[in-house]
Order: structure tokens, then sequence, then C-alpha cells
């Protein structure tokens, strides 16, 4: 068996009434990429806040590196680098300035600082801009300034909470490039969140998806894309108006219940997708219905998403406003 | 001291940012003082129901009508006090605005009214002056004795640059040291909340309580120099330290006093309040109402009767009279000064510690 990065046990965390973690259990393994998925207000970002001991948990324990964060919060932190979702380098101080404060604020002498900032603005491919304000930065690399500011203090762990949100697909690649080195070479554990679920896919070793304060799946991705079919997805692009009719169709010809989506009908076939599709491509012709497209692909995790909560991962607005007003009736 | 240095390094980091925008900073610092002294400097007002002390050493009747109609005026309240000791010590304790003495020769040719006045309130005084003038006028003219005419000789308790300028600026170089921490400290307390900056400060090994001394050190940096700022403008447009340039000191220890308190005030809203809009709008209507009760603008013998406990209970009231003395009587007593210190080291512990209590579960996000 392997050693644990952090170990979650029983974790619970109520705010009021409002459950927002529920009596989760996980156990991340030193050295991977974990992938926490989930809709706004499942328990993600409340289960980091309790990991990087910002907030208490009501019941339940957490171990990181074998220490209790209760107990020895201190220490944990110390494990632990954190990349918050906004951009938070601060952008009236210059790229140095930005990593001496947190090398100050993690308690490391001058002399450590100094050369960690050198290493640092290397790994980053900032080294040109060390006196230039931060505030002048692209997007892209104030980004990767803010990841390599969480590696100060030479954490075991690395926290990334939604690391390429905003950012545009050039700047995503490299920011990954550098979380994906910084794993692989100094051995350093990554957790982290995203929406960005082909992302998810390419990068983690395994994935956690939480749902209302719930851990609803875990395994690696492709453990996770052919828990919910063993063979492939047919999706039908239609009119909102024959959604209906086509879902009949398709249930009649292949006998299994399909799903609807936007303005999209899926069904996941176990075997022989390609009999199955010219049934239904038959089917459909002979009831003259208009189709704009049909095709056929393996599951993906926006597949599994989709099918374990209910919920594309990105169409969460109305959770997402119910988060922020529970956060501001706390805050009261 | 680790929760020290803590909260030195997060000082030093709101300080850098600061120097970074120290035109903006300054400007900002700058406005509020400068228009207030200019625009108010010179504003005059009429007041009534003024305080005054009369002593009658005159038997005859004339002095009695004298005295009944100062009292019929508006403009006067009228005491009676028997000796002029106990009408001086009225008027040293603050308690009327002028003490009139009635020789006993009053109603003869040549007779003089001396009348005292204490011009640290440069309105009341004035307008209590035109008004006893007036009526000893109207006194000299049913007397017959226009020849000569009753001469009003005035005294002046205080230093004689006393004006309304100097009067306001004491009050505005402790308004805006005390409100610099409301719109530094608590202020960027709430803006590195919603920045996040807060959450990340909070998830490194640094006690908590670091961060919220390094807030209240930022706001009393802050809110000297604005006083400071205020008071050098004050002195360029004219104001004078009655007490000489050793005044200074004790100006500056009120400044940083009130500063203490507010930077209490100013860290507490910030630990329980998440929006920006939110603290503008109680630091508005905490900071507004404080002034005008602590007779910055005005004294607050001024204020109508069920304001007055307001002013009584407001720590800015003492912190004010004390510099107002240093410019304007030049004289602060010891037993006044530790008095107002103890005060205001009363009120700066007191929000201070209600901030160290809100702050122990403040919320990260």
């Amino acid at each position: 068996m392997k050693e644990n990065a952090i170990e979650i046990s029983h974790l619970t965390k109520k705010f009021g009434d409002f459950t927002a973690v529920n009596d989760i259990s996980l156990n991340i393994e030193k050295g991977e990429i974990f992938g926490l998925l989930g809709p706004n207000g499942a328990g993600k970002s409340t289960t980091i806040n309790m990991i990087l001991g910002l907030i208490p948990p009501t019941s339940g324990k957490i171990l990181v590196e074998g220490k209790d964060v209760a107990k020895q919060a201190n220490e944990t932190k110390q494990d632990i680098g954190l990349v918050m979702q906004e951009t938070i380098v601060e952008p009236e101080l210059t790229a140095e300035q930005n990593l001496r404060l947190f090398g100050k604020l993690y308690h490391m002498s001058e002399e450590e600082i100094d050369k960690k900032i050198d290493f640092l603005l290397d790994l980053a491919g900032l080294t040109a801009f060390r006196k230039a304000y931060a505030g002048t930065f692209s997007g892209g690399m104030k980004r990767r300034l803010e990841t390599v500011k969480s590696l100060i203090h030479d954490p075991k762990i690395l926290v990334l909470d939604e690391p390429t949100t905003g950012l545009d697909v050039q700047n995503r690649t490299k920011v990954w490039e550098l979380i994906k080195k910084i794993n692989k070479e100094q051995g350093v554990t990554i957790l982290m969140t995203t929406q960005y679920l082909e992302e998810a896919d390419e990068v983690c070793n395994r994935i956690a998806i939480m749902d209302h304060g719930k851990v609803i799946a875990l395994g690696t991705p492709t453990e996770l894309k052919y828990s919910i079919s063993k063979g492939n997805i047919i999706e039908i692009a239609t009119n909102r108006q024959q959604l209906e009719e086509v879902t009949k169709i398709i249930k009649k010809a292949l006998g299994a219940e399909p799903r609807i989506s936007g303005d999209k009908v899926s069904v996941s076939v176990s075997a022989d997708a390609v009999k199955k599709m010219e049934k239904i491509m038959n089917a459909l012709n002979a009831s003259k219905i208009q189709v704009h497209g049909i095709s056929m692909h393996e599951p993906t995790l926006d597949d599994v998403f989709l099918k374990l909560t209910g919920a594309s991962l990105r169409d969460a607005t109305t959770e997402n406003v119910q988060s922020s007003r529970a956060m501001l009736m706390r805050g009261r | 001291m680790g929760l020290l240095k803590d909260a030195y390094t997060l000082y030093m980091r709101d300080m850098l940012i600061f120097k970074k925008n120290w035109k903006t900073s300054i400007a900002r610092s700058l406005i509020f003082p400068l228009t207030l002294i200019l625009l108010l400097g010179n504003l005059g007002t009429s007041v009534s129901h003024i305080p005054i002390a009369v002593v009658n050493y005159a038997s005859s009747p004339s002095a009695i009508t004298f005295i009944s109609q100062l009292n019929s005026l508006n403009t006067l309240t009228v005491t009676a006090v028997t000796t002029q000791q106990n009408a001086m010590q009225l008027l040293s304790n603050g308690d009327v605005s002028s003490v009139v003495v009635v020789p006993s020769t009053f109603g003869k040719p040549g007779s003089s009214i001396v009348l005292y006045t204490d011009y640290s309130s440069p309105i009341t005084s004035q307008e209590a002056d035109a008004a006893i003038d007036q009526v000893a006028r109207q006194f000299g003219a049913i007397l017959n004795i226009r020849s000569t005419g009753v001469s009003v000789s005035t005294n002046y308790v205080y230093g004689a640059a006393s004006n309304y300028k100097t009067f306001l600026v004491a009050g505005i170089v402790i308004m805006v040291a005390a409100f610099g921490s409301i719109w530094s400290g608590g202020f960027t307390l709430i803006t590195d909340r919603q920045l996040g900056n807060l959450k990340a400060f909070m998830a490194t090994p640094i006690h908590r309580l670091s961060i919220l001394l390094g807030k209240i050190a930022y706001g009393i940096s802050q809110s000297m120099i604005n006083g400071l700022l205020a008071l050098a403008i004050g002195l360029l447009y004219g104001c004078s330290i009655a007490a000489g340039p050793i005044g200074i000191i004790p100006i500056i220890w009120f400044a940083f006093l009130s500063a203490l308190g507010f930077s209490g005030v100013a860290t507490a809203l910030g630990a329980r309040i998440n929006k920006i809009e939110v603290y503008s709008l109680i630091g508005m209507a905490i900071t507004l109402p404080l002034w005008v009760l602590s007779g910055a603008f005005l004294p607050t013998g001024t204020l109508p009767k069920f304001m007055q406990p307001f002013s009584i209970y407001n720590p800015m009231t003492y912190a004010i009279n004390a510099v107002r003395d240093v410019m304007l009587k030049g004289v602060l007593p010891m037993a006044t000064l530790v008095y107002y210190s103890i005060l205001l080291i009363g009120f700066a512990l007191a929000t201070i510690a209600l901030s160290l209590v809100l702050f122990k579960n403040v919320s990260p996000v």
C-alpha cells in the first residue's frame, strides 16, 4: 500500500442547518495528481479550506503528511502550498517582493528566501521580470508567478483551486506544463479542483467527484468513464420540439433509456455500437425526423459528471448564487 | 515574538503598497482637510442662548433693569453670580462664554462695565460681545451720559491670536487622524478578503492575530500622516499653536490616541463585514455624527440640549478639547492631559479588545 499525503476520515462540516461536507473519507497518495471535481456548492472549497486549516471541521479528522490538522496546524501549513482560484499576486508589488512576502510569512531566513527566489523565478520563466510590478504582467505571467509563489517554502503538497480558470488555451497549457514539472521533478503531491474536465482527464492520476457534500465517485479517469458505460455514447442533435419523439424512437429501437440534455438526446451502448447506430439511423429515417447531427464517442468525464450529478459542470449558476448567499449569511 | 514579527511583515507589505502609490495616497490625505479648512475656515454662523455670568456690584435699579434686559435677549442666557471670583471660575471651566462685571458706579457718568470673554469659541464670543455692547449703549442713552458713554473694556482670557480657523483646524487634525484608520486599516482588511489575500495569509503558519495587528499599525500610520498633513495645512493657512512648537508633542499624542481607538473600530468592523459597500456605509454612519457631535466645527455648547450627552460620551470630544487647549490657550494642565489620555486609552483598549474577539473567528473568504 502506498503512503498517503492526505488522509481524510469521516469529515463533516455544517454551517448552521446546512451540511456543506457530509461524512467524507478520502486518501490522497504521495506523489499523485488528484482532482476534486463537482458542481458549485458541492463542498469542494469547504473540504479544501479544512485541509488548509482555515476553518475547523464539525467532526472528522484530516491528516496531512501524518500530522493532524486540528492539532498541528502550523506544521501542516508548512507542508502545503496554495494556488487560489483568483490570481492574487499583489499587483502593486514586484515579482520579487511578492515572493519575499510569503517567504517571510513561512518564517524562512533571508538567505533561504534569496536562494529560493532565484530558483522560482527561473522555474516560472520570469527571471527578467524580477523587479517589475506584477500589475504589469499578463494573465499567464501572473498565474505562473502565483504558482511558483506557493512553492517558496518547499511544500510537499500543492493545493490548486481552479488553477487555469480565465486563462486562454496557450496559457493554460503553460500552467499545466509547470504543474506537471513540479509534480514530476520535485515529487510534490498535487490536489486540484478544476472545471475543465478534459484537463482533469489528461492530467489527473485519480479523480473524486463530489456532489451535495458527498464523494459520489472515485477512481482513475478511465475507471470513472467505463463505470457509466462499457461501450460508447451515441448523441443525436435535433430540434427542441422533436426531442421527445426522438427519445421514443431510440427507446423502441434499442430498448435502452436515452437521456436529454440541451438539444441533444444521448444513449450509452455497451456492445455492437456501429450496428446500434445503424438501427437508430434507420429508425430516424423512417420517421422523417429532422436531425442536425449524429455522433458516437467514447464516454468522457463530462458524461460521467452528467450522469452522476444530473448537471453539467459549467451550468450551475443558480447553485453559485445560493452558495455565495450562504457565505454572506455566514458573514453576518 | 513571532506574532509581532509576522505583524511587522504584513505591516511592511501594506506600507510597500502605500509607497508604490504614494502620490495618490498623499493627495487623498490632503483633499479632505484642505477642502474643509478652506471652505469652513471663514464661515460664520448665528447662535443663541450663549451662557454668560453677570456679577452685580451696583445697587441701583437701573443695574437690575440692565441685567434683565440682557436676559431677555434671545442671544444670551444670564446666570447671576455673587462674586467675580466665582464667575471667573465658571468661565475657566467653560460653563459660561463671558463674564459681565457691573461696577458699583453703574449709572454714573464714566462708569465702565468690564467684560471677560473666552475667545477660544470665536463665533459665540463675538456674538455675545456684540449683544452686551448693544444693551450697554442703550443704557448709556437712557441715563443720559452720552457725553462720556459706557465703555466696555475687553480682557482676553486666552491667547489673543485665537480665531475660528485655529479652532477648526484643531478639530480637523483629530478627525482625520481618527478616521484615517477607518479608511485604511479596516478598508484594506476587507479588500484583502475580497481579493483572496486574507485566505492566502491564513494558509501560512502565522498567528491569525498578526494580520489584525498589522492592519492596526497600518491604520495608525495612515492616520498620523493624515493628521500631520492637516496640521501643516492649517499652519500654512495662518493658524497658530499658542503653546509654541513644543505644543506639537501633545497634538501628536492625542492624534495617536484617537487613531488607536478608531483602528480598533475599523478592524472590528472589517472582521465581520464582507462587502466594501456595506463597510463604507457603516463607516460613514459612524464617522459623520461623531464628527459633528465632537465639536469639531462648532463648540459643543451650541448643540441642541438633547444632543449634548452624545458629545460627552464621544471620545473625540476630549481629544479635540485637548488639542484646542494647546492651540488656542497654550496651556494644558497635567491633570487634564492625564484625564483625557486615560479616557482615550480606555476607549482604544475597549475597541481593540472587541476586534480581537471578533477576529478570532474571522472568515477567510
